[in-house]
């Protein structure tokens, strides 16, 4: 198969990665907080759709809003109960916790929706389009369109509202911030319901390309790889997320199929071993 | 040969230059200060020294031992100890396990005779014990030993830091601001230990301080750094009449 | 004085009981209770120095048992090696894969470090299924019969003499270890990496050190479980046995001495009292995990020292 088709073909799954992975990135500046439990509320939005769209009959937009919506929600109460109350702990408590967190939401989803695989008709055509010598779908595009959709979204909010600006003055140094008015709280709760948003919009869109199970939370591990690899930037981030899934189809067509997945492992090797502080990243000593 | 020396001792941070070419020599029995606006990269020496940080180029040696080929941990095997700017407690220990970490070096016997708690582990705590209680009473703390260490008011805090140094018997000492947050009466009962330490124990002593009056007083020379690099050394009365320090530390926070 | 009479008197009643207890229980079920408690509490200790003690965040544990599992098994079955040399070097093989997986530690901070260990968790129970020439792969191993010497350990009661004096002396080397020099300097670790290091405690030497500490643990433990259950399979070992490895600390109390022990009994009992409880094993413990890590972070233990009711309920009142 032609490099540039895989590179095409990859566009659907470096989107997924982009947003899982941004999602992770916005809570870990904002709070210093690596959700382990990541992968959940991308689960979660998938499952949101298959119930309300798949289940209920509920029309697809409206659907797709409510699991965004359900997925902010649920986001938003993991920070109150795994992120706010450990601030003050040390980094291994608030570690567990979103692990536990994590362990929890995935136990509680086998347990209302079973163990059965579900899976959810394309929303947009997935009929191969070809132009030249390449092929492709629409739902390609419309996966990648959203996703760049979503990301100018994040892009324009932190930029120029306040609630955003307040965000990346957090980030960047918490104390100074929070002597200078900006409600810290409330731009932890932020953090975390943008990125349960992000992770639904994923998830949703994901959902019709990926059998929904529950251990979707898979997804999770490339969110942390190309977080890493982006050094916990915004645009490294997501350029990881594309380089990932380009990278890893091309190793699955050349060199193994089977050991698909160790891409990722070795990325974050990578990345640790050459240029810890990733793509674009910061390295952050402790000052003594 | 030099006691303590410094050669061109350089270091980068991505590309800020946070000290540029350093060149310093402390003689035994010394009690050297260290002086600077903040930012002037005087915690940066000691890190440095204590092999926390790389050079950039430049030589430390110590008793003309290159001290650049040694890793963090050996350098209090080397004989040089330090206190930290921003207190470094052991918080969940007590007292006197602090101190007991400083003995690390000196006490004797194996992991397996720890495992094991054999008698040579036993007899070599015994005796670091007691020598932790000696220091500990020197420092007036010995009322504390059991107590957890978090539990101490600050400034005693900073007098566990430099019981826990001194457990090290180090040649040279680095203290860091350990005057910070004290009281005039405790910058006094300072002052008079850091001189017992030099006079009764021998030991060099490098001051790093914002206290003024206490380096002022009790250094035999002073090395003023501003934006790293060294713009006067001297006396207390040579540095306090150079144009250039009165000029390095008009612009400054203090 | 009195303190230390009281606390060898309570030692020796223990010891007492522990020993006697075998001729009083007449169920072979329990003492497979017992045993069960005796081998999580190996586990949950050599954790704590690693995890508690050093403050490294270790959730490849239920890796390290997996290993010992299977090296005990494999010894014993496809190679005919006697217990008492194929249990010792389960450990032994177990703490060296734990020196090599602490090579992380020494340069990840926190949360890499929860993320590699994780995967050298699945990557472990990857290979003892894909492994298949070697590990039997899905369908496991089976230990039918084992001997101690000449002694057929073939009911749980005998089984009860080999598990328990065997937690009881790991558990006497653990409280060794942190008591001493070795303990302080893990602690030291923990606390200030760059104060150990000024003092001269070398931060490679002690993480490793409480990384093999670990491993060796876990392969003794593992190594007894096979033996106990009869039977060793890639899925005991996995993310869920990890989860019950950290909650097993954080509703005992981690870094603290009795908290492992605490944890360990509270783990193994509690579905055997309240049956509801192990169908949704991994759902209950790591919910109640989570609610210790979050308002009672000094476990059971230290609820039990620092006296119960007010004190959790301002926390859940100023928290939520």
């Amino acid at each position: 198969m032609d490099i540039l088709q895989l590179i095409l073909k990859s566009l659907s799954y470096g989107s997924i990665y982009a947003l899982v992975g941004l999602g992770l990135v916005l809570i870990f500046r904002a709070t210093d907080v690596l959700n382990f439990g990541q992968g959940q509320l991308f689960t979660m939005g998938a499952y949101f759709l298959v119930t309300f769209w798949y289940m209920w009959k509920i029309p697809y937009a409206l659907a797709f809003l409510m699991s965004i919506v359900g997925t902010a929600i649920l986001g938003w109460v993991m920070e109150r109960v795994a992120c706010r109350p450990l601030l003050k702990a040390p980094v291994m408590n608030s570690i567990i916790a979103t692990f536990m967190t994590g362990i929890v939401i995935y136990n509680a989803i086998q347990l209302v929706w079973g163990a059965e695989v579900y899976h959810v008709p394309p929303i947009i055509s997935n009929k191969p389009i070809s132009a030249g010598k390449i092929i492709f779908t629409a739902q390609d595009i419309w996966i990648v369109a959203i996703t760049g959709f979503s990301i100018l979204l994040v892009y324009l909010f932190l930029q120029f509202t306040k609630l955003g600006v307040a965000f990346r003055a957090t980030s960047m140094n918490k104390q100074a911030s929070s002597l200078m008015g900006v409600s810290v709280k409330k731009v932890f709760s932020l953090s975390w319901v943008m990125s349960g948003i992000l992770a639904a919009v994923a998830g949703v869109l994901l959902a019709p390309v990926l059998m929904i199970e529950v251990g979707m939370g898979w997804v999770a591990i490339k969110g942390f790889s190309v977080g890493i690899f982006g050094g916990f930037s915004i645009p490294g981030t997501i350029i990881g997320g594309f380089l990932l899934a380009a990278v890893e189809n091309i190793f699955g067509v050349y060199v193994s199929m089977a050991f698909k997945e160790m891409v990722s492992f070795l990325m974050i090797l990578a990345v640790l071993l050459i240029k810890p502080s990733g793509l674009l990243g910061i390295e952050v000593k402790k000052r003594v | 040969m030099d006691f303590f020396s410094t050669e061109n001792l350089s270091i980068s941070f991505g590309g800020v230059k946070a000290l540029q070419s350093l060149g310093m020599n402390i003689e035994k029995g010394e009690i050297r200060g260290l002086i600077g606006p903040n930012g002037a990269g005087k915690t940066t020496v000691i890190n440095l020294i204590t092999r926390v940080y790389n050079p950039t180029g430049g030589a430390i040696s110590l008793e003309g031992i290159n001290l650049l080929k040694s890793k963090p941990h050996q350098i209090s095997q080397a004989g040089i100890c330090r206190t930290f700017q921003n207190l470094e407690i052991f918080k969940s220990m007590s007292v006197l396990d602090n101190v007991m970490v400083g003995r690390h070096i000196h006490l004797g016997g194996s992991m397996v005779d720890s495992i094991l708690n054999l008698g040579r582990a036993k007899r070599e705590e015994k005796k670091g014990i007691e020598k932790a209680h000696e220091i500990l009473s020197s420092l007036n703390l010995n009322d504390y030993a059991d107590s957890p260490a978090s539990s101490l008011p600050f400034g005693k805090m900073r007098l566990l830091e430099l019981g826990r140094a001194l457990a090290s018997e180090p040649k040279l000492l680095l203290l860091d601001e350990p005057g910070a947050g004290m009281n005039a009466e405790e910058i006094k009962a300072l002052d008079t230990f850091i001189r017992k330490m030099r006079d009764q124990f021998g030991i060099t002593i490098m001051l790093v301080e914002h206290v003024l009056s206490l380096v002022m007083e009790i250094s035999d020379r002073i090395t003023v750094l501003d934006y790293g690099v060294k713009i006067a050394e001297g006396s207390a009365k040579e540095i306090q009449s150079n144009p250039k320090v009165v000029e390095a530390y008009l612009g400054s926070e203090e | 004085m009195s303190q230390k009479i009281t606390n060898r008197a309570f030692i020796i009643a223990v010891l007492v009981l522990l020993f006697a207890l075998p001729f009083l229980v007449e169920k072979s079920y329990t003492m497979y209770i017992l045993n069960l408690v005796g081998i999580y509490v190996i586990m949950a200790v050599g954790l704590n120095i690693v995890l508690g003690y050093t403050g490294q965040i270790s959730i490849v544990n239920a890796g390290f048992a997996g290993i010992g599992a299977y090296i005990t098994a494999l010894s014993i079955v496809k190679l005919s090696i006697p217990l008492y040399i194929a249990l010792p070097m389960a450990g032994v093989l177990t703490a060296g894969i734990g020196i090599i997986i602490g090579f992380p530690a020494l340069r990840l901070g926190s949360h890499y470090l929860a993320m590699a260990t994780l995967a050298c968790n699945q990557a472990i129970q990857l290979i003892m299924i894909h492994w298949k020439s070697v590990t039997m792969g899905g369908a496991g191993v089976s230990i039918s019969s084992v001997n101690l010497g000449p002694i057929a350990l073939n009911s749980n009661h005998r089984l009860y003499f080999l598990v328990i004096p065997i937690a009881l002396i790991l558990i006497y080397l653990y409280v060794n270890i942190i008591k001493s020099k070795l303990g302080r300097s893990l602690i030291a670790v923990r606390d200030s990496e760059i104060a150990a290091q000024s003092m001269g405690v070398s931060l490679a030497k002690y993480k490793t050190t409480a990384f093999a500490i670990s491993g060796f643990y876990a392969g003794i433990g593992g190594g007894l479980l096979a033996l106990v259950i009869g039977y060793v399979s890639p899925e005991s070992f996995g993310l869920n046995e990890s989860v019950f490895h950290l909650a097993i600390l954080v509703i005992g109390g981690t870094a603290t001495l009795p908290g492992p022990i605490l944890g360990s009994i509270f783990f193994v009992v509690a579905p055997e009292l309240f049956h509801w409880m192990v169908e949704y094993k991994v759902l209950v413990f790591s919910l109640i995990a989570l609610i210790f890590i979050i308002f009672m972070p000094g476990g059971i233990y230290g609820l039990v020292k620092g006296g119960v009711p007010g004190w959790t309920f301002k926390r859940i009142l100023k928290k939520a």
